[in-house]
């Protein structure tokens, strides 16, 4: 069988990626990580894809929990776990080392994204021009509302959002055009 | 009772109007009063923190301030909406570098955030502030022989330290199932993601989570699902319909939201419940009384 971490590691490892994600509380916690594969277990995920899980997903929970630790980081920022995680929190329930796993893949997510505009999913991607453009992530069903007589929506909301993203520096995070 | 700051978020307005009529309808009648806040916006759900866990604690923090300067606590709908401003509240609250880290960054828009008060789901209200007890009291039409497969949502329960759901695991929802006198039923799947966070992703992956699930409450005899939250309705009503036409595997097995199974239980109008807005009727629901 294929290890699923090099085993020589000498030459991809990044000290550099390892003290940067040591230093947020939640990313931390992976270095308690004794590889019970808990985590990996009870993830719907991984369930869902079975034997060709590790073909879909690249590194399955507890082998990126793991290799955050070892700094291989091209391995772990290109992996689609990262990605078809589906937040269910399942693996931190559960982990009893206390690692914030799910936090950790958000953490995972947000470093692709800053540094490698190329594996940010065009879903994702939508999500933020949505934010930018309309201030809320899909349109008001105005009629239905009317049918319900639920009160109006004012929109004020959603127009200081778009401010605030435009402050926050999200067009440029996303590369959108004209920002 | 202190009104609540009423957190709509943008996936109810959206795609599940019915949710918000039918709750609103049902808090009526226990008395508990909502505040609309016009200011506030789309939460800063779990893409935002995809993409910026800076953006979403500030977009968390501008929402919470603007509670907090009415002095009331937040109800959500939205399981999403709930767990995005618990776990802002929760990070801020614990770390003080952090809060002043994002008050600043929030000083633009003259708001602060002082970790002041406290964000609760709809379920957690009708629960803790109203009552089984009360909510029993009320009920006109109990159902007979009604199997429910209450399906409480991974954002309401979990992560248990940052929402405290109270038991592990939690009991809440089949308690409230249950005092309209329909029967919650065991289920193997019941703690199961509903696939809705991965549709914008990989919609066959978030049809699979949603198709176990329902091919299980099925397996279980249960008649009905039961849920609280508009991205898993959107799965069990909408994306079951979509499994039955694209994967030709029809499981019949309708979806109500919790205010409407509670609603018709005390008699209340079926069109303003939104009894008709759902994609898989509810109309079998009548057989029950
Ligand atoms: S459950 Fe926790 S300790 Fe076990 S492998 Fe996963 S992260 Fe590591
Ligand atoms: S949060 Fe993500 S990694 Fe953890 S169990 Fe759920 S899908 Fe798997």
């Amino acid at each position: 069988m294929e290890p699923a971490i090099p085993l020589n590691m000498n030459t991809d490892r990044d000290k550099g990626f390892i003290n940067s994600m040591f230093s947020s509380i939640q990313a931390r916690t992976s270095a308690y990580c004794f590889r019970c594969i808990t985590c990996t277990n009870g993830c719907p995920i991984v369930l869902n894809y079975r034997e060709q899980a590790k073909e879909k997903l690249d590194l399955l929970p507890h082998q990126l929990m793991y290799a955050v630790r070892l700094g291989l980081k091209d391995l772990v920022l290109e992996s689609q776990m990262l990605w078809l995680c589906t937040e269910c929190y399942m693996c931190t329930e559960y982990c009893p080392q206390g690692v914030h796993v799910c936090d950790v893949i958000y953490e995972l997510k947000n470093l692709a994204i800053k540094e490698r505009k190329d594996l940010m999913p065009r879903g994702l991607r939508l999500f933020a021009h949505a934010l930018l453009d309309n201030g809320r992530t899909a349109e008001i069903m105005d009629w239905e509302r009317e049918d319900l007589e639920l009160p109006e929506l004012s929109g004020a909301g959603d127009a200081e959002l778009q401010e605030l993203l435009g402050q926050l520096g999200l067009p440029q995070l996303i590369d959108k055009e004209g920002s | 009772m202190k009104p609540y700051a009423f957190f709509l978020g943008c996936s109810i307005p959206a795609r599940v109007n019915h949710y918000e009529a039918s709750s609103r309808m049902v808090l009526k009648e226990f008395g508990v009063d909502l505040l609309d806040i016009e200011r506030f916006s789309c939460c800063g759900p779990v893409p935002l923190r995809s993409i910026s866990f800076d953006m979403f604690l500030t977009v968390g923090a501008r929402n919470l301030a603007l509670a907090e300067t009415e002095g009331l606590d937040i109800m959500c709908l939205c399981s999403g909406c709930f767990s995005t401003l618990s776990d802002v509240n929760h990070q801020l609250r614990e770390d003080s570098e952090l809060r002043k880290d994002i008050n600043k960054k929030l000083e633009p828009t003259g708001l602060a955030y002082g970790g002041k008060i406290a964000v609760k789901h709809f379920l957690n209200v009708l629960h803790q502030d109203v009552g089984v007890n009360t909510i029993k009291k009320r009920i006109v039409r109990p159902y007979k022989d009604l199997r429910i497969a209450t399906h409480y949502g991974c954002h309401t329960v979990r992560p248990s330290k940052v929402v405290q759901s109270g038991t592990i695991p939690p009991v809440f929802f089949d308690e409230l199932v249950e005092a309209t006198g329909a029967e919650s039923v065991d289920w193997s799947a019941k703690a199961s993601c509903c696939g809705g966070p991965v549709l914008g992703a990989d919609e066959q992956l978030a049809m699979d989570l949603c198709e176990k699930k329902i091919a299980d409450a099925k397996a279980w005899k249960a008649d009905f699902l039961c849920t609280s939250c508009p991205f898993c309705q959107v799965q069990f009503d909408s994306i079951q319909a979509k499994i039955a036409t694209d994967r030709g595997n029809a499981y019949d097995l309708p979806s109500i939201l919790y205010p409407q199974l509670l609603g018709l239980a005390m008699d209340m109008d079926t069109d303003l419940l939104g009894i008709d807005n759902n994609r898989i009727s509810l109309d079998s629901i009548d057989t029950f009384f």
